[in-house]
């Protein structure tokens, strides 16, 4: 930025990053639960991008990049409050053969794809807001913002492997979490969701025993 | 390896798969497991529905119209941040050599301070005292509390209101309260370690270098004194936060 007028940077940084408050302002709510916090994080964010904006490399995903201010602010800011970390400390250290445990992989089981084809969205928004921080942050970023896996390494500051399991963990969280609400509200019932595993296995199902 | 070996590792990576992050070679040997295996099929397409489920209703909400005014707000008056700061200069630099202080003000626009955002995130909340009473009262209380000196600093036409324990980052700090013409002005101070508290504006004052910023309508200054940090936080303007600080750290 340096070099140029104020006007001329401020109009360069508006037209570069404007487009991604949405965005932003969406995963600053996943990571706070609260609008207001989410606001103050964006506009955070959106100040410490315009005053780093002459290291912004022009051609790179400038999405990416604020996504990664958005990260690294809320941590600076609300590391106090994050005790979900303590929570993903102790899962991480759980042994994980598949990646998961056995009980939220068969709690999170869909074999007909019941669940998955009517969720809803405010259910879809609770169920995330109860997944620990790491595991949520990749989800939100995979799944809803589409970033790739090596983006969301750089975002998180993290390697893609450790992307690959919060990934994997967080989804298996959401899926059981939104199981348990349909089971709850009586969307489906417990039967149309186990049997487990599925045919070919010959073993027999909870639903039999 | 086993049929079943080769099942899990399938299920396992079933995720890698449906997320495109596969290889064309892996990709290729992926499908051409999943055609001669029903079990795995079926695995893959539940999760396939399951990404699909939770991209469609995953919530997205859009920003309000008053955030966008709000963050152009500020960027517009960050893009010409010299401007007061240099008014206040040719002010506060004849000001500043009759009273005997020797300022440089720095303008450089590189840095930005998370210790000023947390500063200032603290002073907006009205966190209750745990103690109040003079200067002296409140050293003693501090006393064996943190590990470090905290010594009140002696701020013009300010009436000490009290203190609690709190943090910097993941500091311990004590937390001063100060009441000046009606405004409120919270002091922190900490071990800052080997933590830069370098921000926006520089000011040499005292031989002390001090960090000015600015988020919000609030003016944070942070030194350091004797290896200790100091943080002042205030919604006093620019010139009445030079003169506190000033005072602060005056011999």
């Amino acid at each position: 930025m340096l070099g140029r007028g104020p006007q001329a940077a401020r109009d360069e940084f508006e037209a570069a990053a404007l487009g991604h408050l949405d965005a932003l302002y969406a995963t600053g709510l996943r990571m706070t639960r609260d609008p207001r916090d989410a606001e103050d994080l964006v506009q955070d964010t959106m100040l410490a991008a315009f005053r780093f904006f002459h290291r912004f490399e022009p051609g790179t995903n400038c999405k990416a990049w604020l996504f990664k201010i958005l990260t690294n602010t809320f941590i600076n800011k609300y590391r106090k409050r994050m005790r979900e970390r303590e929570v993903r400390e102790v899962l991480d250290q759980e042994p994980a053969p598949s990646m998961m445990s056995e009980d939220v992989a068969e709690a999170s089981r869909d074999p007909e794809g019941t669940m998955a084809g009517a969720l809803i969205s405010d259910d879809v928004k609770r169920a995330l807001d109860a997944v620990p921080y790491d595991y949520r942050l990749a989800v939100v970023l995979c799944d809803l913002e589409e970033f790739s896996y090596k983006e969301i390494a750089d975002i998180m500051d993290c390697p893609v492997g450790t992307v690959m399991s919060r990934l994997h963990r967080g989804r298996r969280l959401l899926q059981k979490t939104l199981r348990e609400y349909a089971i709850r509200e009586g969307y489906v019932k417990e039967a149309d969701v186990i049997p487990f595993p599925q045919s070919g296995s010959g073993s027999k199902s909870r639903g039999e025993s | 390896m086993s049929a079943s070996l080769r099942c899990a590792g399938i299920q396992r990576f079933a995720d890698t798969y449906l997320d495109g992050e596969f290889g064309d070679r892996e990709r290729v040997e992926f499908e051409a497991h999943l055609e001669g295996c029903e079990t795995c099929r079926d695995k893959v397409r539940e999760q396939a529905a399951w990404h699909r489920g939770i991209r469609d209703a995953g919530p997205h909400e859009r920003a309000p119209a008053a955030l966008r005014n709000r963050v152009q707000r500020a960027i517009a008056r960050d893009a010409q941040p010299v401007r007061p700061w240099r008014r206040f200069s040719t002010r506060a630099v004849p000001l500043a050599a009759v009273g005997g202080i020797l300022a440089t003000l720095m303008f450089s626009k590189v840095h930005w301070s998370p210790v000023a955002a947390d500063v200032i995130a603290k002073h907006q909340r009205n966190l209750p005292i745990e103690v109040s009473g003079g200067v002296d009262q409140l050293k003693r209380w501090y006393a064996g509390k943190v590990d470090f000196p905290v010594r009140p600093p002696r701020l013009p036409h300010a009436a000490l209101r009290g203190g609690r324990l709190s943090d910097i980052g993941e500091r311990q700090a004590a937390y001063l309260v100060y009441d000046v013409g009606g405004n409120k002005v919270s002091v922190f101070i900490f071990d800052p370690g080997n933590e830069s508290l370098e921000s926006q504006r520089k000011a040499i004052i005292d031989n002390h270098e001090v960090y000015f910023d600015q988020e919000r309508g609030y003016n944070v200054a942070m030194y350091r004194d004797r290896g200790v940090g100091y943080a002042i936080a205030s919604d006093l303007d620019s010139g009445q936060m030079y003169k506190l600080v000033s005072a602060a750290v005056a011999p």
